[in-house]
């Protein structure tokens, strides 16, 4: 239970449009009934409209995969393999040379036949649950203002992140579990500031979970009491109970936030063991665990689900810590990281699906930014903001299809171009939220997280 | 605050006079049908009055039209090919315009056809441009906050002679509401302590006080709280949330930590302690760099406002990095000390308030003029001194290092031959043969100490590209290697060592060696290197050279003991060249406008306002800032401290008296306390007071049900708010009440992580990086912007916290301790506790609650794994309680 004063949530409404929107939003929950000043801002709330997605997953390929290796198969690449010509000579971060043939084969895929990567056998297989992008771009060829830019529409660490905003708008529908769960052994670069809640009240930030090591005992900071048995514990709360009701009566059952902490305790006595048991993949049967895998990644796919499962409205999963998908050096590395992450993420999109969340959970599957058709070296590649891939999973889009285009040699968006703040908005949107109306009030200012863009690309929604 | 290129202003066209030469109506009818409809559906989105204006280019208006774009036309009727809006619709170059898809040839030629024939527009050509924005400043000068502070006479009401109730009084009698009536003596030294020094009272202060609750016993009180150095803790605290406070950056690449930067937050506690008049507390933030001395020297840290800043990642469009970092001190400053967000008008005139885009750039200008420093703390003398005596050091360290190297190298060179081939053969035995072999292979047998050193060295530098020439040779031996080969190979990597050693050029190593000889020389022979020589190269001097070195190593000792490494410094700001700078069209830097020049903001400074001359303009800034006049400045400040001891302030928008912000809820009160502040010399101690000991202060927290039907959010202040405590004030009466604080003022930081710290938490450290999650829980705010509140949360993390950190265990332990100690009698240590906690006696029915508890029969399953005994959880339950965190 959360507590945040009327006063607080009026003041921080979006005016004029947002407003209407969200007031409206917060009206139908009960929010703004002066009856009850305090009421509990992750509570799930009613959407601007109806809409199929309820959760949303975000696979982060931390480093910038490689689309032209990937998900986006140029054949020039190889008619015009080492030269450079002038639609290619583009700036990014470093110097890079001539084109550079992908080393990878792409083979047709699925009824739709969207060629794929031979690095990605088993998310070949889902291709027709897929919406693939390949007309994404975004401002800079570095990797922190772009990390920024995909997790909260800003280049700068001054804005809320993307699941912050969805919390905000939506709320959560577990509330022994946090709303918004962040994965990654380690810390990506930039760090907590990609699923910061920023000017947006600390409640809708990030829980940061360190997956390196699954301990459920350990995954959620203070989950489990380190002196006392459950029974024992109980009694202790029983105990702090009395007081606080003792307390509570003498100030005439009238003050909320009170009534608030109360609870609030009750609940974190209850978290202790669900928030444990969500963690506890020895719960699921053995040909699940093993259709995962057992990799720090696999296992955030497989928690993803479990979460999803209870009611979380966002997870996100980093590769790794630091940005693994980097491969400056040599683009063959790509083939290695697409192993460790090609069958835990088909798993995932297999197992929603059976288990039926698939239509109602948004999988977003993609970098930073892409990298060059061009060669950094003699094998790599470098960054890539003039375009890359993403692709989109569940949640209403439509699957085995490919939204936009690149450039002959998969340098630069060119058809159907998808701004990083486009795909928020059709994130948005697919989530039953309208960017321009999803505001909030700050420093004499009506922020959203499109900031002043975005346009919803209707045609990938099925 | 955000710029957007415009994509629609590569060239700057010159609009050729209109000619319309075809039959008008029928140009009308091609515009309805085919230009019109067009624009409609691929261009009004993003480029329409109602609707987005991107790039400042109107479509949805013959003006606009015409007008085109920030930097100029976008159509030359007549002349399709030279019109910018075509060469858009064609996709030619960077400009692609709609950006979702080329339009189809139909429609991209039915443009190049009207602008052949004139472009006829037959819509209406008086809506107004995207450019022309007016402010009103006549009327916007008659908003209340750019209204001079009024002086309002004390109203005359009944009892009490605090000016604060008399406005107070005014307002709850016009509003049918009643004062709830004092609160109790247990409760105000309580809400005293918490709200001026963030820990609980002491036990004695509470029964002496209990014993006078005389209005002079309580200003005694007051005084002893405001004097304390807890209570600049405390209210320090308060202000770095302002000035949004941290230790580094929240990007990972290329930043280091700012170690210096308690010297800011410990200027700020001492600032607060002495009761520096608040003007300036403001002038030394701004400009302390350029004040005379002693005033420069002893307030230098306060530029940690700025030093402190946001700096963001320059590697690509550092211009814009360098906008946003401009963007960071103007929105701090603004809001900080002026209460206006001068940041909306960094890419247009301010919405709602009377703020132009060239006003922030006046104000941007002076902090372009300025840079980051890591200023030394010392008189100009001193660093010169400093400086002079650094130059002889490294003269001495460089003639000193010449003559070793000179007279060493023969030396080496002569040893090495008798060494190289050993230890690069013992090596490849060594990779070969693994550990479990005995060390005995003949060139080394007699010598494990150097075998051993070998190892560390090849681990050390096995990925340092810089030493792969002389690896590889031997790292290409395998088992059918003959020994002939071995011999070659090994040779190979001798001679490649030699030459590096003895500074030759040889094309056959990859890396530029000659470069890196010292580097070399430390790998190999220095104390940490492979062949250590130590001072063994001495022995080989004759007597001239021996004194001669002698001579120069004295020299160098002697200054070295004389010259400190570094002079201690702070993160400031200095004066960087002084320049204006131009309007950043839409914000964006590489489309600049009209010039700003420095000066102050027209609404406040007058349109007469004078620019700012003295170097940067920081001085004649702050001197703006504080000026008497400033209606803004005073008020501000007078209420953050209300805010802070209310819970609310009179605005409660803190940092934002502008149209958005809230108006006040009581302003003849907000200005009789701005006014009275700015005549008693600015002093914050005096505010203080005045308030803490008004009946409004004091009143009892309890609510009134006919008041609340009334004012149900208590806006005038009928009651006092009941208010948690933050998580500073918990964390340290956590401690203070277990007996553990550790009271040590001032200093470098300590990590929160640190069970062994129990410091004050305004000392921990504070990250933008990566904000501790007790604070990040605890509603701490952001770091990475000024903040003028604490928006406050309640959720289950936070009670995890209590229940289950090993902080709290431990405390729970020693605060257990702590009550068994102080009597034999039980029913004493439980209301000892009470007062320690709540600062008040337990109650009999609370005796025997205790009691029953700590006499209840423990969980069989659970009692011999169970680590805390039952005073511990006692003692617990206690600090997780209500009325510990809730100050009534």
């Amino acid at each position: 239970m959360v507590l945040l004063s009327r006063r607080e949530m009026i003041n921080n409404l979006g005016a004029g449009t947002g407003l209407i929107g969200l007031g409206g939003i917060l009206g139908d929950a009960g929010l703004l009934n002066a009856a009850s000043t305090n009421e509990n801002p992750l509570m799930p709330k009613v959407a601007h409209f109806p809409a199929k997605a309820k959760y949303m997953i975000h696979l982060f390929m931390n480093g910038g995969p490689s689309q032209v290796d990937t998900f986006d198969p140029k054949p020039s690449l190889i008619k015009y393999n080492g030269q450079r010509p002038d639609i290619a000579n583009k700036s990014t971060e470093r110097k890079t040379g001539g084109l550079m043939q992908s080393p990878f084969k792409f083979n047709k895929s699925g009824k739709s036949g969207i060629e794929v990567s031979e690095i990605f056998p088993n998310i070949a297989s889902c291709i027709d649950d897929i919406c693939v992008i390949r007309s994404m771009h975004t401002n800079i060829p570095n990797h922190e203002p772009s990390l920024l830019m995909m997790t909260s529409g800003e280049t700068q660490p001054t804005r809320p992140s993307m699941g912050s905003w969805l919390l905000y708008g939506l709320g959560t529908e577990n509330k022994n579990l946090p709303g918004f769960v962040v994965m990654c052994p380690g810390k990506p670069v930039v760090g907590p500031q990609l699923w910061s809640s920023s000017f947006l009240p600390g409640v809708f930030q990030g829980t940061h979970i360190n997956n390196s090591s699954m301990d459920p005992k350990k995954i959620i900071q203070n989950v489990a009491n380190p002196s006392l048995g459950k029974n024992s514990q109980r009694e202790m709360m029983d105990y702090l109970a009395k007081m606080n009701q003792l307390h509570l009566e003498k100030r005439g059952n009238s003050d909320n936030q009170l009534e608030t902490r109360i609870q609030s305790l009750e609940m974190a006595f209850r978290m202790q063991f669900e928030a444990q048991d969500v963690f506890d993949l020895n719960q699921e049967p053995k040909n699940i665990r093993e259709g995962y895998g057992t990799s720090p990644f696999a296992q955030a796919c497989l928690t993803s689900r479990r979460l999803v499962e209870r009611g979380v409205r966002c997870v996100q999963i980093f590769t790794g810590g630091g940005q693994p998908w980097d491969n400056h050096d040599d683009i063959q590395q790509h083939r290695k990281l697409a192993q460790e992450t090609d069958q835990p993420i088909a798993m995932l999109l297999k197992d929603l699906k059976s288990k039926g969340l698939l239509d109602e959970t948004l999988v977003l599957w993609g970098g930073e930014f892409g990298r060059t058709p061009t060669s950094e070296g003699a094998k790599g590649r470098d960054h890539n903001n003039h375009g890359f891939t993403v692709w989109l999973a569940g949640g209403g889009v439509k699957g085995g299809y490919i939204h936009g285009s690149s450039d002959e040699f998969g340098f630069a968006a060119a058809d159907k171009k998808m701004h990083v703040h486009d795909l928020h908005a059709t994130m948005l949107h697919l989530m039953g939220l309208n960017h321009e109306k999803l505001t909030y009030r700050y420093s004499g200012r009506d922020f959203r997280l499109t900031d002043v863009e975005g346009t919803v690309h209707k045609e990938i929604i099925a | 605050m955000k710029y957007k290129s415009s994509v629609w202003t590569l060239f700057l066209l010159i609009l050729a006079p209109l000619e319309f030469s075809s039959a008008r109506a029928q140009d009308n009818s091609f515009f309805e049908s085919h230009i019109r409809p067009a624009l409609i559906e691929h261009c009004y989105e993003c480029h329409s009055t109602g609707k987005k204006i991107r790039g400042g280019l109107i479509l949805d208006s013959k003006a606009g039209i015409l007008k085109g774009g920030d930097s100029g036309p976008v159509i030359i009727p007549g002349k399709p090919d030279e019109s910018l809006f075509m060469k858009g619709l064609h996709y030619q170059g960077d400009l692609k315009m709609p950006p979702k898809g080329k339009l189809n040839s139909n429609t991209i030629n039915a443009f190049k056809e009207w602008i052949a024939k004139g472009a006829v527009d037959p819509r209406d050509s008086s809506k107004e441009t995207a450019n022309a924005t007016t402010i009103d400043w006549g009327k916007s000068k008659l908003f209340w906050s750019f209204q001079p502070v009024k002086k309002t006479p004390v109203p005359v009401t009944k009892g009490s002679s605090n000016p604060i109730d008399s406005f107070v009084q005014k307002q709850l009698n016009l509003k049918s509401l009643t004062n709830s009536g004092p609160a109790t003596p247990q409760e105000l030294i309580r809400r005293l302590s918490f709200t001026l020094t963030g820990l609980p009272p002491s036990v004695e202060d509470v029964d002496s006080f209990l014993k006078d609750r005389s209005a002079i016993s309580y200003e005694k009180l007051v005084d002893k709280y405001l004097s304390s150095i807890s209570y600049a803790e405390r209210w320090g605290r308060h202000w770095l949330d302002v000035a949004r406070y941290a230790e580094d950056q929240a990007h990972t690449f290329g930043v280091k930590p700012n170690s210096d930067a308690y010297k800011y937050r410990d200027w700020v506690i001492h600032s607060f302690d002495k009761d520096m008049p608040f003007n300036d507390f403001v002038r030394y933030q701004i400009a302390a760099d350029l004040m005379p001395e002693p005033k420069r020297l002893e307030n230098l840290a306060a530029l940690g406002f700025f030093g402190l800043g946001a700096q963001y990642y320059k590697n690509t469009d550092a211009a814009r990095a360098i906008a946003d970092e401009l963007d960071d001190r103007i929105d701090t400053l603004s809001r900080g000390f002026l209460g206006l967000t001068v940041s909306c008008a960094r890419c247009h005139d301010h919405k709602f308030d009377p703020i132009p885009t060239q006003d922030y750039y006046s104000i941007a200008g002076v902090f372009h003029s300025s840079k980051l420093s890591n200023t030394p703390v010392c008189t100009m003398e001193e660093l010169k001194t400093f400086e002079s005596e650094k130059k002889k050091l490294i003269e001495a360290e460089f003639n000193l290092n010449k003559f070793i190297q000179t007279e060493r190298l023969p030396f080496l060179e002569k040893k090495l031959k008798s060494f190289e081939s050993n230890y690069l053969e013992a090596a490849r035995f060594l990779e070969k043969k693994k550990k479990d072999e005995k060390l005995n292979y003949k060139g080394f047998g007699n010598d494990p100490v150097a075998l051993e050193r070998w190892v560390k060295f090849q681990d050390k530098y096995k990925s340092n590209k810089k030493f792969a020439f002389f690896a590889e040779p031997i790292s290409q031996w395998n088992d059918k290697t003959t020994d002939e080969q071995k011999i070659i190979s090994i040779n190979k990597a001798k001679d490649a060592l030699l030459k590096v050693i003895r500074n030759e050029k040889d094309a056959s190593i990859k890396e530029k060696q000659n470069k890196n000889t010292p580097e070399f020389y430390e790998a190999f022979f220095g104390n940490a290197g492979l062949m250590p020589l130590g001072d063994s190269w001495k022995k080989e001097l004759d007597t001239t050279k021996l004194v001669e070195f002698k001579a120069l190593e004295e020299q160098h000792i002697a200054l070295k003991k004389k010259t400190p490494d570094a002079l201690p410094v702070v993160n400031a700001i200095a004066e960087s060249t002084p320049s204006d700078l131009k309007v950043y069209i839409r914000g964006n830097p590489s489309k600049q406008g009209e010039i700003a020049p420095r000066r102050f903001l027209k609404i406040i400074a007058g349109e007469e306002r004078k620019t700012f001359s003295k170097g940067s303009g920081r001085t004649e800034l702050a001197e703006e800032i504080v000026s008497p006049d400033n209606p803004l400045t005073s008020r501000v400040i007078v209420n953050r401290i209300w805010a802070w001891h209310f819970g609310k302030g009179i605005v409660a928008t803190p940092s934002n008296f502008g149209k958005l912000g809230e108006a006040p809820s009581n302003q003849d009160l907000l200005d009789y306390l701005a006014g009275n502040f700015v005549e008693t010399g600015w002093s914050i101690k005096k505010l203080h007071k005045l308030i803490v000991t008004s009946d409004t202060f004091k009143q009892s927290s309890k609510d009134i049900s006919k008041n609340f039907a009334i004012d149900p959010e208590n806006i005038f202040l009928w009651k006092f708010n009941r208010q948690r405590l933050d998580i500073e004030s918990w964390r340290d009466s956590i401690l203070s009440i277990s007996g553990k604080l550790d009271k040590t003022i001032g200093g470098p930081t300590f990590n929160l992580n640190d069970s062994n710290s129990k410091r004050r938490t305004v000392y921990a450290k504070i990250s933008r990086h990566d904000l501790d999650p007790l604070l990040r829980i605890f509603d701490f705010p952001d770091p990475n912007i000024t903040s003028e509140r604490r928006i406050e949360t309640t959720v289950p993390q936070q009670q995890l916290f209590i229940i289950n950190s090993s902080f709290a265990i431990e405390q729970s332990k020693e605060l257990a301790k702590r009550l068994q100690d102080f009597s034999k009698v039980e029913r004493d240590n439980i209301n000892q506790a009470y007062k320690l906690i709540f600062s008040r006696n337990a109650s009999i029915q609370e005796v025997d609650l205790a009691l029953s508890f700590l006499y209840n029969s423990e969980d069989n399953a659970e009692k011999s794994s169970n680590k805390m005994d039952r005073w511990e959880r006692f003692a617990q339950a206690l600090l997780a309680s209500n009325e510990f965190i809730y100050i009534d």
